[in-house]
């Protein structure tokens, strides 16, 4: 499991250490720290999470809860699935992230992973907008009725994952912005 | 509960700053309008409660590694993939 971004270690910095349940002990820089001063819907009082990326792994993605070592989610730039996905918040929502335009965010799904894998679901309706500068996050209740909570990402599979692993970053952030004509920088 | 009988065009107010207006009446269907500041989010409690409990089932992935699942799809997809793994 990989950190966001590396510390490089010319650069002193204050780090925090936190249990996953699911990956064990983990250090991190304090500025790779995803807060959501809101939490997630049903999960209000936990703020603190980390976004951990494995290459085997990708497109998935884990967000880990510092504070509670039991609780971690599988999230998925919804743009590669789901290319003519489209996200309308009202500006003033997004102030509580300290953003201005839903164009400099990256979006984040949050998947479902069932008993059997193969049935996997996106959830469209509540997707997480990350202000990846300030590492600020807010989960959305979106009004447009043409998403819901379980949208399945495996109905078609992407073309890019038959590419070998090996030429799948560049491809994510090829296709991730794709989607509604907007740039999404990819989280790496 | 408070229970309070409303017509067309009349509202009421929670607290200093939230006003919730009757706009319209029809049949089953009331139409409601919200004011309230900018920081307060209005839901429909159905879509809330729907995400808050997708949340809740995201959070209980059984699954401990996604690599399997990421393979499967690739063979999937394209199965000649299969022997250069």
């Amino acid at each position: 499991m990989r950190p966001m971004a590396t510390i490089r270690p010319d650069q002193p910095t204050d780090t925090i250490k936190f249990i996953s349940s699911r990956f064990g002990e983990i250090e991190l820089p304090d500025s790779e720290i995803l807060t959501m001063p809101e939490g997630l819907l049903g999960f209000n009082h936990l703020k603190r999470y980390a976004i951990l990326k494995d290459p085997d792994e990708e497109p998935f993605i884990w967000l880990q809860s510092i504070d509670e070592a039991d609780l971690s989610f599988v999230v998925v730039d919804p743009f590669i699935f789901f290319p003519g996905y489209e996200i309308q918040v009202k500006t003033n929502e997004l102030s509580s992230i300290m953003l201005d335009d839903l164009d400099k965010a990256t979006v984040l799904g949050i998947v479902t992973v069932p008993e059997d894998p193969m049935n996997l679901t996106a959830n469209l309706r509540g997707p997480l907008v990350v202000n990846t500068e300030c590492k600020l996050a807010k989960q959305f209740v979106l009004i447009d009725d043409r998403y819901h909570t379980k949208h399945f990402l495996l109905k078609d599979i992407p073309p890019y994952l038959a590419v070998p692993p090996d030429t799948q970053r560049r491809t994510i952030g090829a296709s991730s912005q794709k989607g509604s004509g907007k740039q999404h920088e990819p989280l790496a | 509960m408070l229970v309070l009988s409303r017509k067309r065009d009349e509202s009421i107010i929670i607290g200093d700053d939230v006003v919730i207006t009757i706009v319209d009446i029809k049949g089953e269907q009331v139409k409601i309008g919200v004011a309230a500041p900018k920081t307060v989010s209005i839901h429909r409690k159905e879509i809330y409660e729907a995400i808050q409990q997708e949340n809740r089932a995201a959070a209980n992935t059984k699954i401990q590694n996604l690599s399997g699942l990421v393979t499967v799809l690739r063979k999937q997809k394209n199965p000649a993939a299969e022997s250069t793994d």
